[in-house]
């Protein structure tokens, strides 16, 4: 190959780079001239969208990136959110150049009141939301009246494993402790919560985050990669008085409807009343804690049984606060179960 | 020689700021493999011919992960996700035919059950979980069978 060629090659690289500070030098012109509408945002949005992994999957027969879909999908959802901040983490695999330097491939969209105000690229810090949440302060116009998180990703485990989560980064663990730790250095109150993953629909995971957020939406089981879907958040501008735990009953049914009408394997969408269930989780979760010492878990989405199920948890665990929406597979074992209690857990 | 040297500098700078995501996902070719299965049922004519493609795909994922798992240099984390892959796939094999206690899957429901292997092992994450090459290896060895 001629030297040329990467002489032109290294000018293409500089010119896109310089267009790209030239973009977000216009972003953040914007975001001074729409200042007086900052006392508009009534409601805060957050998402977070794994892609630093295998997503893909295939709808009758086409290849899927989940992550882009969902990315797309909060992209549009923010486009609606006229008295709303949005803000959008796309966590990518992180690159190297000449495997030292960090080459920044993370993405943050800002919304405010639908326009796209700021943009940035960003390297992680650790294995959690750290980077995210320093971002989300520099950038956060004010904290508003309703707070929503929303995370699209593969199953948070419950414990730090010694296996991978970010394929650009395989020695940098995740656990539900470091999740809701970081997730708190957001805000230390959240209305609302959806976990858009496997398995977090349980025990511990709803113990770390009843003390920070109001109500949960999570699956106690695996859950497809095409996601939990969001357009339900559109209510915040249709219908502004609307519940948090109305909005809640509202992105779950209208996910789980989205997800029966094609899945012929199990689905599960739980949405969790966290002001109820807090006074009953201490236990419940220190009795899951003693199950998941006594078993081995050696990979990663190993798919959750209904805790129910399990020796350990003999009295009917607690219903008040949790709505299910369940519907059994089509096929194997599984496909004769009538319910689920929705706490889901390790075997 | 040193245009030479310069030219290989460059080259080298550039194999190595090659982007991880431009690599070929072996995940995403063992994915492939388990949709052509589900295509291929899909447009068989007959129950016999659809059932057939089945347990041919469920034989050839086996055969393959039992190759793999009996190399040494695979990693003790890649084998116990592969052993779990290998019980999933010798679960539906057992219930497309009716063995060990299922009931077989009907004739007419032969395309929805493609569906569901593939939907299962999709949203379980279960081929993420085994290493890359690991992952490609498998799919080496399902290309030669």
């Amino acid at each position: 190959m001629p030297p040329r060629f990467f002489l032109w090659n290294a000018m293409y690289r500089y010119f896109l780079a310089c267009s790209c500070l030239l973009v977000f030098a216009g972003c953040s012109a914007t975001q001074k001239s729409v200042s007086d509408e900052q006392n508009d945002v009534q409601y805060t949005l957050i998402y977070v969208i794994h892609g630093d992994a295998n997503y893909t999957y295939h709808r009758d027969g086409n290849l899927r990136k989940a992550d882009l879909d969902a990315l797309n999908r909060a992209i549009k959802t923010a486009r609606h959110a006229e008295h709303g901040e949005v803000f959008i983490f796309h966590q990518k695999p992180e690159r190297k150049q000449l495997f030292l330097f960090p080459q920044k491939d993370r993405l943050m969209y800002h919304f405010r009141n639908g326009e796209l105000v700021g943009g940035k690229s960003y390297s992680p810090v650790l294995g959690g939301l750290q980077a995210e949440a320093n971002l989300y302060h520099q950038h956060k116009t004010k904290t508003s009246e309703r707070s929503i998180f929303l995370y699209y990703g593969h199953e948070i485990p419950s414990k730090a494993l010694n296996l991978v989560y970010h394929q650009s980064q395989p020695y940098v663990r995740l656990s539900t402790e470091i999740f809701v730790d970081d997730l708190s250095q957001f805000e230390n109150h959240f209305n609302l919560v959806v976990l858009s993953t496997c398995n977090n629909g349980n025990p511990l995971m709803i113990q770390e985050l009843s003390g920070i957020a109001e109500t949960l939406v999570a699956s106690p089981q695996n859950l497809h990669l095409s996601h939990l879907t969001d357009s339900s958040l559109q209510q915040l501008e249709s219908n502004p008085e609307i519940t948090t735990k109305e909005l809640a009953n509202s992105l779950a049914k209208e996910s789980f409807v989205r997800l029966s009408e094609f899945l012929q394997t199990m689905v599960t969408v739980g949405v969790y009343d966290l002001g109820e269930i807090r006074p009953q989780i201490h236990p419940i979760a220190q009795t899951y804690r003693t199950h998941l010492n006594t078993i081995e878990q050696n990979s990663l989405f190993v798919d959750n049984i209904d805790c129910q199920v399990l020796p350990e948890f003999q009295s009917p665990l607690p219903q008040d606060g949790v709505t299910l929406y369940y519907q059994p597979p089509a096929f194997g074992t599984q496909s004769v179960t009538a319910g689920h209690s929705g706490w889901g857990c390790k075997n | 020689m040193k245009k030479l040297t310069i030219s290989f500098l460059l080259l080298l700078f550039t194999v190595i700021s090659v982007p991880l995501h431009a690599q070929p996902d072996a995940h995403d070719k063992l994915k492939k493999q388990i949709n052509e299965m589900v295509e291929n049922v899909q447009e068989a004519e007959t129950a016999i011919e659809k059932r057939t493609i089945l347990n041919h795909s469920f034989d050839d994922l086996m055969t393959a992960f039992n190759r793999v798992s009996a190399m040494d240099r695979v990693p003790m984390s890649d084998k116990e996700a592969i052993a779990d892959f290998k019980n999933t796939i010798q679960e539906k094999k057992d219930e497309l035919n009716g063995t060990n206690g299922y009931e077989k899957v009907p004739d007419s429901q032969l395309d929805e059950f493609a569906d569901y292997v593939q939907q299962d092992i999709e949203q379980a994450d279960r081929a993420i979980t085994i290493s890359l090459t690991t992952a490609l290896l498998i799919i080496i060895i399902l290309l030669l069978l």
